[in-house]
């Protein structure tokens, strides 16, 4: 498994939909550094054109040219047309490429609160106990209901762990306040909101041990709610669902 | 010496019958707190992918969470037992020192504690990673405080009774971490142990309502009348 590497630069893309975060990023980027170079000439011409010298005094007054004017109303209805032409597709290629629910995913829940990630896995038999927050307790922290026999081998930790090339459907809710989960290496950025589960999918391409962070300023200790982020071969995600059911201590069922 | 030193002096001297003078008795209710529901399906605690350090100080080990422990012998751990009623409108002396909470191996112990009114809690830290005590008072005043590793203990006091329900204490960082600490006006209380029982003892002779509390499974009482030098059992079940 790899370290996670943090540069100066994004971190690692190791998602299957991060490349179309990492292209908008890098064509906004690039066009801003268009505007500013451009921007910055026509200021400096300007400065240098109408400062005070001799047998001059500095000019203050806007040209008041026909030409200029429509100049200036062109300027704004490009910069218009190029903020809807990027936002619009920018949106609809992120919605795009996540609509379609794959197949064969595993359901991972996020349960928020201040100050940790918790999530829990439906075990064995691939489905969660009845959840209520009426169930939240020290004993349950993901609200599971205790007599429900579907949550006798769901169990949950503070790190998220998913296999490498299989989607992941993660649903999202918080117990609190309004939380984000934020998987740098996924470019998966999504708000966890109380009383509503939100989800979202992603797939790992590659194994390493990452992060999870909350990118919602939540209260004082927002900056300590972080989650390990392990992507396992399947093999070694097996191996790890095998020793959490053996944690469990009543492996009866 | 200055006339507010005086004035101070003379208003201490008017206290001190009052704190000193208690009215400690000779009768004593034992007993203990039977479990007779279904045992809870317990996990333990996953620290490792929220704080490797709370991992480490436990060897790696998985612990479960103090909230529910039902003893060998059928008994329920970390119940609070207390006179509720019948002692009021009389003093007893103070305890010396300090109520103690530790957390250590990211839990705290005692999970479950009674200290005393006017008493002062001292939070320590024995771990290697920063704590957040989070003391969700209702009756006394919050607390809300940071404790890096090696960082002195945090010592609040408890100014009011705050016992029907304890008062919660959480970490603000590692949130399976939680304690319950009550206050009460009289030295007259017990926190289930190993086998399940209670002793309050050196009760003066009256009638009074004791109360058992759990976290979980919630309050029940007895009414009780005892003479001096008189021993009487109490039994609390919870049904679960």
């Amino acid at each position: 498994m790899k370290d996670p590497q943090y540069g100066w630069w994004l971190p690692p893309d190791v998602s299957t939909n991060g490349w179309v975060v990492d292209e908008l990023l890098s064509l906004i980027h690039w066009f801003m550094l268009a505007l500013f170079v451009g921007w910055s000439i026509f200021i400096i011409y300007c400065l240098l054109r109408f400062r005070a010298r001799d047998g001059h005094t500095a000019v203050y007054e806007p040209i008041k040219a026909a030409f200029s004017k429509w100049l200036e109303v062109g300027v704004a209805v490009a910069e218009g047309v190029v903020l809807v032409a990027l936002a619009m597709p920018a949106w609809a290629a992120i919605k795009n490429i996540t609509a379609e629910i794959p197949e064969n995913p595993v359901v991972i829940r996020a349960v928020a609160e201040q100050f940790k990630w918790l999530f829990h896995y439906s075990g064995r038999d691939g489905v969660f106990g009845a959840i209520g927050s009426e169930f939240i307790s020290a004993d349950s922290p993901a609200g599971v209901d205790p007599d429900d026999e579907a949550g006798y081998d769901d169990f949950w930790v503070y790190g998220l762990h998913i296999p490498v090339d299989r989607p992941v459907i993660t649903r999202l809710s918080s117990k609190d306040v309004i939380h984000s989960f934020k998987i740098p290496v996924m470019r998966l950025t999504q708000d966890a909101i109380p009383g509503l589960e939100i989800a979202v999918w992603y797939q790992a391409t590659d194994t390493g041990k990452f992060q999870v962070g909350c990118a919602q300023l939540c209260g004082l200790g927002h900056y300590e709610m972080k989650a390990d982020f392990v992507i396992h071969s399947p093999e070694g995600y097996q191996a790890w669902l095998d020793e959490e059911h053996a944690a469990l201590g009543f492996d009866d069922e | 010496m200055g006339k507010l030193s005086i004035l101070i002096m003379s208003l201490l001297v008017l206290l001190l019958p009052a704190q000193s003078g208690g009215q400690a008795g000779t009768a004593s209710v034992t007993g203990s707190v039977k479990f007779e529901g279904k045992k809870p399906r317990v996990r333990a605690i996953d620290m490792s992918g929220a704080d490797a350090k709370c991992a480490e100080a436990n060897g790696g080990k998985r612990l479960k969470p103090d909230t529910v422990i039902i003893n060998k012998n059928g008994t329920l751990r970390n119940a609070f037992v207390w006179v509720k009623s019948g002692l009021e409108g009389k003093t007893f002396p103070m305890p010396e020192g300090d109520a103690m909470l530790d957390q250590k191996g990211c839990r705290y112990t005692p999970h479950v504690q009674g200290m005393r009114k006017g008493q002062s809690l001292a939070i320590k830290t024995s771990d290697p990673t920063a704590h957040n005590v989070h003391g969700y008072a209702k009756v006394n005043r919050s607390f809300n405080r940071s404790q890096p590793a090696g960082a002195g203990d945090v010592s609040i006091r408890m100014r009011r009774d705050e016992s029907s329900p304890p008062m919660k204490i959480k970490c603000d960082i590692h949130p399976w971490m939680n304690a319950y600490v009550a206050v009460v006006d009289h030295p007259y209380y017990a926190v289930t142990g190993e086998d399940g029982s209670f002793t309050l003892a050196d009760l003066p002779a009256g009638t009074y309502i004791v109360q058992v509390w759990h976290e979980k499974y919630g309050v029940m009482e007895e009414t009780i009348t005892i003479g001096d030098g008189e021993a009487k059992s109490l039994e609390f079940a919870y049904a679960g």
